[in-house]
């Protein structure tokens, strides 16, 4: 018996001491949902700062020292996000932390960035109050307000559309911000919302809802969910003859849409934070590098937090420290940063603005119909 | 009207998927008494061999046909009785004296392994289930729609009750089956296999579950690792419905839960369409526990 | 076989030993890396803001499970709704707080908090318990399971308080002292329960409802007790559960979080107050323990050797770590 407590002990040391190596490297930390309901979301994110990560280091690394990257799993709950804050921050002493997804998340790990003075950025959080929690919190995605009103602008004005329904996911902070922001712009413009129907994410039958808008008879749907339940909806209100079209947000960006989807994809609209076809070299190279590494093609997920990583490794050489508050106003100094989701400047409440693009699904392509400024 | 119509058809689509897991989970629970989490993981496990039977196995450009299909449901049915069978081997038969919260904690267990399991293996990005069963849309006048893809698992679910019927009530191993789930240790004194019933019941109820990931898979082409947590609870809730270990009121309870569920995100409000299947669950244990079709004792443990 | 069952058993406890000894030796000052290079700022007198947050996890599942085992353990009913009761005292301590209370003192809001939401959880606990204790096994647990899950839904979408998007901003004055005095007062106040009449009648109904009923003892009265006294201690660790976080998301609150609290209490030995103890302990450490084996792997295996983990135990020790025993200071003589 002796020996085994033994054997445990000295295990333990070796698992403690090999896991704590530091010093000559820059540790950043990134919180994500790796499994559970969301995972898809969480991955994504994180090959996304992978990326980045990589070729920094190829060149180089930043401020001649190489970035290592910590990645915790919060299995989709709050309370694990904000541990897993906790302990990117106070134990592996991370400099900055990237995430999350989901607005709840980040909401729950933000004050823990907070409190310690460690900056975060959260790739493709888009409640407005995400960065109200601090000076430390920043965000390199368009918030809910704006991205609602590109789509109902679009409908309204270049599509002249002027009844839509809405299809919104009742789970989702995400779905729920858009599709209230999005109702606001349009009956402001002077069109009428004829129908407003929930899912649930996860769900994988929408007949009877889809049934319901049907006989309302909208010009278009707003549909601002997730690509993992989008191509379901879209393929089944093609089955119940829904002729009109669907349009969404960036939560749509990803080949997975277009395969589920098939057929019943084609000729919707969304809107996104840059397109496929810019001949700028961050995207085209973003894309093929992104594809070399993971063999997939990247969502706007990916691109976001790529985008976010980049920011803080720029702000990190910018600050030449990895001290919080230097890093802190480096980030918030960010100005016309070339990212893959457009020219990124970070405004005076630490959230980016950039102009969205919309895009319509072509022969399987997203192909690009009109850039929206804020 | 034709709104109603179209509802109804819809109901009865989702229904009928619904009671496809539901034949499997209640024959499991009419031998075992056990409720079996897993049920759905083993669904899942089934979708998944077919996906990857359909990718790797088929020459490509097969072209979608009632052939194919079988094919994928067969490859489908044997990759979930071989998952069943270790479960049933490994997990559940050292248990089978412990106590009834031992096997359902393990069985959660088993869940959460497969679940996560998946997600390693599989990738946790949702998947295009490939089309092997060729689909058309039936226009019914009048803004209905028809899909044949519906009416072939409305089919095949009843033929499988039909057949199921006959097993359990027309043959030795029926008998036994019956025995068991009347009394374990009684079948056991008058010479059944127990172990043997057992391990037959879980072969025929896993390979119901895969036979069911294809089919959902037909009929919802996206398939992820936590695909089988929602069907798992719903066809649960639907064998409770139509009287736990009855296999008519499995696929009546399902087909009611499917038709309810619509109609309530149809005319009454999408909102709460998730909280129905618990809230019919409620109302009929403590209303009727036997469920619709069941005796009405209430079960004693 | 027996020999074999026995090795894998006594391995699975070491590697658990291991991993929350290293875990725990990571919380002080022996980790030596901690040591050196942990900012002194970050430091809340001797231990890392993380152990002490995960130490504050770690006090209300013992809450949580303790109170579980009342009911699972000691009167013999399988409920799987715990997350619900939860749910339901943060959520109103969080909007009492916040909606009435905004400006007392932080012990006023303590009291009056978490008094409410335990009043509220034992009074929907009583709802449910009345309705449905006829119900026995495991259709007693499906139909708990519902409730919590129906309360969930409800809540998600409740403009008033966060719906999707959860609520912030919750006054975070629950710190590790308070949450381990309740944690010590629950323990001791469930051990008390235990020892007396109602413990005893509990045990008699959780041994033969039928004897139990002819010795004059009415099973669904202290059933329904049974089930108050639960419900309002869940409600209490939900409401020190909202102002620890100062977030509170429905997401949390899934059927999940209600099977770990069973899990809490199965693998610990139901029937054992230690055992639930210990089962909290090990089920809030093991994940939290895990993570080292992440970065070593390099792929998240977390949650695969927790599911694993919980099979083998069940398989190789069914009543449970502590099976019916208990350590001597809880034990009833």
């Amino acid at each position: 018996m002796k020996w085994m407590l033994n054997l445990s002990l000295v295990l333990s040391v070796l698992i403690a001491v090999s896991c704590n190596k530091g010093g000559d490297k820059i540790v950043i930390g990134n919180f994500g949902s790796l499994t559970g309901t969301e995972a898809t979301f969480g991955v994504s994110t994180r090959d996304g700062i992978i990326l980045a990560m990589e070729e920094w280091n190829k060149n180089g690394g930043v401020l001649g020292k190489q970035i290592e990257l910590k990645a915790y799993d919060n299995q989709g709950k709050p309370e694990e996000a904000r541990l897993s804050v906790e302990k990117l921050i106070n134990v592996d002493n991370v400099v900055a932390v990237l995430g999350e997804v989901a607005s709840t998340r980040s909401l729950a790990g933000a004050p823990v960035a907070q409190q310690n003075k460690v900056p975060m950025i959260s790739p493709s959080s888009t409640n407005p109050m995400v960065t109200q929690k601090g000076d430390y919190i920043f965000r390199v995605c368009f918030i809910d307000p704006f991205q609602g009103e590109v789509i109902a602008k679009f409908a309204y004005n270049t599509l002249g559309l002027r009844k839509a329904a809405i299809f919104r996911d009742s789970k989702s902070d995400y779905s729920m911000g858009l599709s209230k922001f999005f109702e606001n712009k349009f009956t402001q413009l002077g069109g009428t919302i004829v129908g407003d129907e929930k899912y649930a994410s996860g769900d994988s039958d929408f007949k009877a809802q889809l049934t319901n808008l049907k006989s309302k008879q909208p010009e278009f749907m707003y549909v601002p969910g997730y690509y993992t339940e989008v191509g379901l909806i879209a393929r089944q209100a093609r089955e119940l003859g829904v002729k009109v079209p669907l349009m969404g947000g960036d939560g749509w960006d990803s080949s997975v849409l277009k395969e589920i989807g098939g057929e019943a994809v084609e000729g919707n609209y969304f809107s996104n934070h840059y397109t496929v076809e810019d001949p700028r070299p961050e995207v085209q190279n973003f894309i093929k590098n992104y594809q070399a590494r993971f063999g997939t093609v990247p969502d706007s997920l990916a691109a976001l937090a790529y985008d976010s990583a980049q920011v803080l490794f720029d702000s990190i050489k910018r600050a030449g420290s990895v001290e919080g508050p230097k890093l802190r106003d480096a980030i918030a100094a960010t100005k016309d940063f070339p990212g893959v989701t457009g020219v990124i400047t970070l405004n005076e409440n630490r959230d980016a603005v950039k102009s969205a693009v919309v895009l319509q699904v072509v022969d399987g392509k997203f192909k690009f119909k009109e850039t929206i400024n804020p | 009207m034709n709104d109603f119509i179209q509802h109804t058809i819809n109901g009865l689509a989702l229904g009928s998927i619904y009671a496809l897991v539901a034949l499997g989970y209640t024959m499991v629970f009419g031998v075992l008494q056990l409720i079996n989490f897993a049920h759905g993981e083993i669904f899942m496990i089934g979708a998944f061999t077919g996906l990857y039977f359909t990718r790797y196995v088929l020459p490509a450009g097969t072209e979608p046909s009632i052939g194919v299909t079988l094919m994928v449901v067969v490859a489908a049915m044997i990759g979930s009785a071989v998952l069943g069978v270790i479960i049933e081997k490994f997990a559940y038969r050292p248990l089978r004296k412990a106590p009834r919260i031992n096997i359902l904690i393990t069985a959660i267990g088993v869940s959460l392994l497969l679940q996560y399991g998946g997600q390693l293996i599989f990738g946790a990005s949702p998947q295009f289930f490939p089309k092997i069963l060729p689909r058309e849309n039936i226009d019914l006048g009048g803004d209905i729609f028809l899909d044949t893809n519906q009416i072939t698992i409305f089919l095949l679910s009843f033929v499988l009750m039909v057949i199921l019927q006959y097993l359990v009530f027309k043959t030795q191993f029926g008998r036994s089956m019956r025995a068991i789930s009347h009394s374990l240790e009684t079948a056991n004194v008058i010479g059944i296999n127990v172990n043997k019933v057992i391990f037959i019941t879980f072969i025929i109820g896993s390979a119901l579950a895969g036979a069911a990931g294809v089919l959902y898979g037909v009929a919802y082409p996206k398939i992820d690792p936590l695909l089988g947590l929602l069907p798992g609870l719903k066809a649960f809730i639907a064998a409770v419905l139509g009287g736990i270990g009855n296999i008519t009121g499995a696929v009546i309870g399902a087909v009611l839960l499917g038709l309810s569920e619509t109609y309530v995100a149809g005319y009454i409000s999408s909102t709460y369409r998730d909280a129905l299947a618990f809230v019919i669950l409620i109302l009929v244990l403590l209303l009727r526990p036997g469920g619709l079709l069941g005796s009405k004792k209430i079960e004693k443990v | 076989m027996k020999m074999m069952n026995k090795t894998i058993l006594i391995i699975l406890i070491f590697f658990i030993a291991a991993l929350a000894l290293n875990f725990v030796m990571g919380g002080f000052a022996f980790d030596m890396n901690l040591l050196l290079y942990a900012k002194p700022t970050r430091w809340q007198g001797l231990i890392s803001p993380y152990y002490y947050a995960v130490l504050v996890i770690l006090g209300i599942n013992i809450v949580l499970s303790v109170s579980l085992a009342l009911l699972n353990g000691f009167t013999g009913l399988f409920t799987m709704g715990h997350a619900g009761f939860m749910a339901i005292g943060a959520y109103t301590s969080a909007s009492i707080v916040m909606f009435l209370l905004p400006t007392a003192p932080f012990f006023v809001q303590m009291i009056v908090g978490s008094l409410c939401a335990g009043t509220i959880a034992a009074l929907i606990g009583f709802l449910i318990g009345v309705s449905s204790l006829r119900l026995n096994g495991d259709y007693l647990g499906m139909v708990t399971l519902g409730f919590s899950e129906i309360i969930r839904i409800m809540l998600l979408n409740i403009d008033a308080v966060g719906g999707a998007r959860g609520m912030t901003d919750i006054p975070q004055y629950s710190n590790l002292g308070s949450v381990l005095l309740l944690a010590v007062i629950v323990v001791l106040v469930i051990k008390r329960i235990r020892d007396g009449r109602l413990g005893r009648a509990m045990l008699a109904i959780k041994e033969n409802e039928m004897a139990a009923n002819m010795m004059g003892i009415n099973p669904l009265a202290i059933k329904v007790k049974a089930f108050v006294i639960s419900s309002f201690i869940a409600g209490v660790a939900g409401s020190f559960f909202a102002h620890s976080e100062g977030y509170l998301s429905t997401q949390t609150f899934t059927f999940v979080k209600s099977f770990e609290v069973i899990a809490m209490n199965v693998i610990g030995g139901l029937g054992s107050l230690s055992g639930a103890i210990l089962g909290a302990g090990i089920l809030t450490v093991l994940p939290e323990a895990l993570r080292k084996v992440q970065d070593i792997t390099g792929i998240d295996l977390r949650m695969i050797i927790y599911a694993l983990t919980m099979i083998l135990i069940m398989i190789l020790r069914p009543q449970g770590l502590m099976g019916n025993r208990e350590w001597k200071w809880l034990s009833s003589k």
